[in-house]
């Protein structure tokens, strides 16, 4: 074939963009990603299954590690099946699991981009925190094992502040895992004032569990629900279960929870525009929301009780007290290791001081609220380039969607914005836009011509090595 | 990190041109087929003791040939000083209006920083993405306050 047809510039390249939630991937110069993979993946164990174990060709030459089987994608991962652990390879932005992060793109290369790997270049976004090791390893995968003839490492803040028209910006990013508030000046991050915070979907997700632990209501995810009655409002669910669902791993259920709940999370929660009133949030009308199993209920202050956390930590509704010296704040997400603050009054001392408990290994994060996050950033930065970033803020991830979140945002900024500058708050209308924002920018970048002689290329690799990528995508 | 579009030889001159010979009033860019940093339009040599007033007419002037379409700008700013002296200051502004498409708009925040390293000795930029902020008082505003005198 030949490839004058198209003109240099055809690249064909491929672009992906992880995410603790899902991965999007497509080709390039497309104007949205064509697949969204859940970074959830389901694994397990053969070496449990013994007539697995009798299928597979028994040779001795193989050594014996217990073989895992992955399943992947939205529709494997819902069906129930014995024993299988729901994992996630990215944590705190960044690839943990290299096992199953290979496994999920040998399925995207295998069943969505159908193609070679080795005539696509590939564009990748990564956390803006990412640190080297990560960065080098994911250079070495990808040439080496999947032997793609050009690479290019991107910092998602970058593309999201880029897609906006802007070289210069504050992106805050709130998504499942953490919000994080990333300066961007003249197209590069300034690491030293990233600021992140575990106050995010999760958290809410952790709260609203609580929520429903402290009403007695069990959530029944739609995979045990065989039919359901009409039952009464806030009222016991009148359900049957399926009786013949193979005994699942508990981190399926757990997940099966998560994705139930998130639907609550989505259509009732909602951020109360000023500082949280009780007395004043009571009035506004309640939302009637319907679980699977049929429970339903109003709910009124609480949806508005759930959120404030997110702005205002010292909010933080307290852990049932099951004994007076000692509370246990379960966050159950598969992120976040459990939380145990020592006294009731302390809770919100703890949660601002002890990170390390929230979530090991992160430097610099701390429970603080989305407002403090970003006026934190800003002031760590430099004070010629403050008005800039007052001046574009610019907000993505899924959290984000809450209902009044952009609006009480804005709100607290405007009182915390020096007189002397500008606050602009930039957000995409629809969600598809501000859950894509990064892919769609590295899609444009990726599909430049001029983008070529930014790329390393396989002869690169092969003549500096790994480290090559710390020089060309900083 | 940049797009890899080129900047051209065109626009180093007309950067000289403005910065010491103070020959153009302002310089407009625009990449052209996404390969190049081309110059659009020079603006004629700012007449002698410009006023402020007569600088924003020169400014609304040049904001017409191109409408909400993005583009790199030089402009040389001549504003009331405090002191009632005129003070005279060269600055780059991005125009990249919040309406465009995408494509346009990562193009060209992506290539800014290629061109801007071009332009030494240059340290006043500006970021404009809405009509509000593309206005000449707005940003004299800022230059002011820039100002340090």
């Amino acid at each position: 074939m030949s490839g004058g047809v198209y003109g240099g510039d055809e690249v064909g390249g491929v672009v992906f963009d992880i995410g603790a939630h899902s991965v999007r991937a497509g080709y390039a110069g497309e104007d949205c990603p064509k697949y969204d993979v859940p970074t959830f993946v389901g694994t397990l164990d053969e070496g449990t299954k013994d007539e697995i174990m009798q299928t597979a060709v028994p040779s001795e030459e193989k050594p014996k590690l217990p073989e895992k089987k992955y399943f992947i994608d939205t529709n494997s991962i819902h069906l129930p099946k014995e024993n299988m652990e729901i994992i996630n390879p990215v944590k705190d932005g960044m690839i943990e699991d290299w096992d199953t992060f290979e496994k999920i793109l040998d399925y995207i290369y295998a069943k969505d981009i159908k193609s070679e790997s080795s005539l696509h270049p590939v564009l990748m976004s990564e956390a803006s925190w990412n640190v080297r090791p990560k960065r080098e390893k994911l250079t070495e995968l990808m040439f080496e094992k999947y032997n793609i003839p050009a690479f290019f490492l991107c910092k998602n803040a970058v593309l999201t502040a880029f897609a906006n028209g802007r070289s210069t910006g504050l992106v805050i990013d709130s998504g499942a895992t953490q919000t994080s508030a990333v300066p961007v000046h003249d197209g590069y991050v300034l690491q030293q004032a990233i600021v992140k915070s575990p106050l995010a979907g999760d958290f809410i997700m952790a709260q609203c569990r609580q929520m429903f632990e402290e009403k007695n209501v069990e959530i029944a995810p739609p995979y045990v629900i065989a039919t359901k009655e009409v039952s009464k409002e806030g009222g016991p669910a009148i359900f049957t279960k399926k009786n013949n669902l193979p005994s699942v791993a508990k981190s399926f259920h757990r997940h099966m929870v998560n994705e139930t709940i998130q639907d609550f999370q989505a259509s009732v929660l909602q951020v109360s525009d000023g500082p949280y009133d009780e007395s004043a949030l009571e009035s506004i009308p309640g939302v009637v929301y319907e679980f699977p199993n049929g429970y339903n209920d109003i709910f009124g202050v609480e949806r508005f009780k759930i959120c404030e956390g997110l702005f205002d930590p010292s909010n933080v509704k307290s852990a049932t007290v099951k004994d007076e010296k000692k509370i246990v704040f379960h966050i159950l997400t598969p992120h976040l290791p459990t939380l145990r603050v020592q006294k009731s009054g302390d809770i919100f001392r703890s949660l601002r001081c002890k990170h390390a408990i929230f979530d090991k290994g992160i430097e610099g994060s701390t429970a603080i609220g989305v407002t403090q996050v970003v006026t934190t950033s800003v002031g760590m930065t430099d004070i010629d380039i403050r008005a800039g970033l007052f001046g574009s803020v610019i907000v993505t991830g899924g959290n984000t969607l809450l209902q009044g979140f952009i609006d009480r945002l804005n709100r607290e900024l405007l009182s915390k914005t020096p007189p002397s500058m500008r606050l602009k708050l930039i957000s995409n209308n629809t969600p598809m836009e501000r859950r894509f924002n990064p892919w769609i920018g590295g899609s444009i970048l990726a599909s430049l011509g001029s983008f070529q002689q930014m790329w390393i290329s396989k002869q690169e690799y092969e003549d500096q090595g790994k480290g090559s990528v710390e020089r060309k995508c900083p | 990190m940049s797009s890899g579009v080129e900047v051209d030889q065109s626009v180093l001159e007309a950067f000289d041109e403005i910065k010491l010979k103070k020959r153009h009033a302002y310089v407009v860019m625009m990449i052209k087929d996404n390969k190049k940093i081309v110059v659009e339009r020079l603006g004629d040599k700012l007449p002698q003791n410009c006023s402020q007033n007569k600088n924003e007419e020169i400014f609304n002037e040049m904001k017409k040939a191109f409408g909400a379409e993005p583009r790199y700008i030089l402009f040389d700013f001549c504003f009331n000083r405090a002191n009632q002296s005129v003070a005279q200051k060269l600055a780059f502004i991005t125009w990249c209006c919040d309406d465009c498409a995408i494509g346009k708009k990562m193009i060209y925040a992506s290539s800014k920083d290629a061109l801007k390293k071009r332009f030494t000795g240059l340290n006043i930029e500006f970021q404009c993405t809405d009509v509000s902020e593309f206005q000449h008082s707005e940003l004299i505003k800022d230059l002011m306050h820039k100002d340090r005198i």
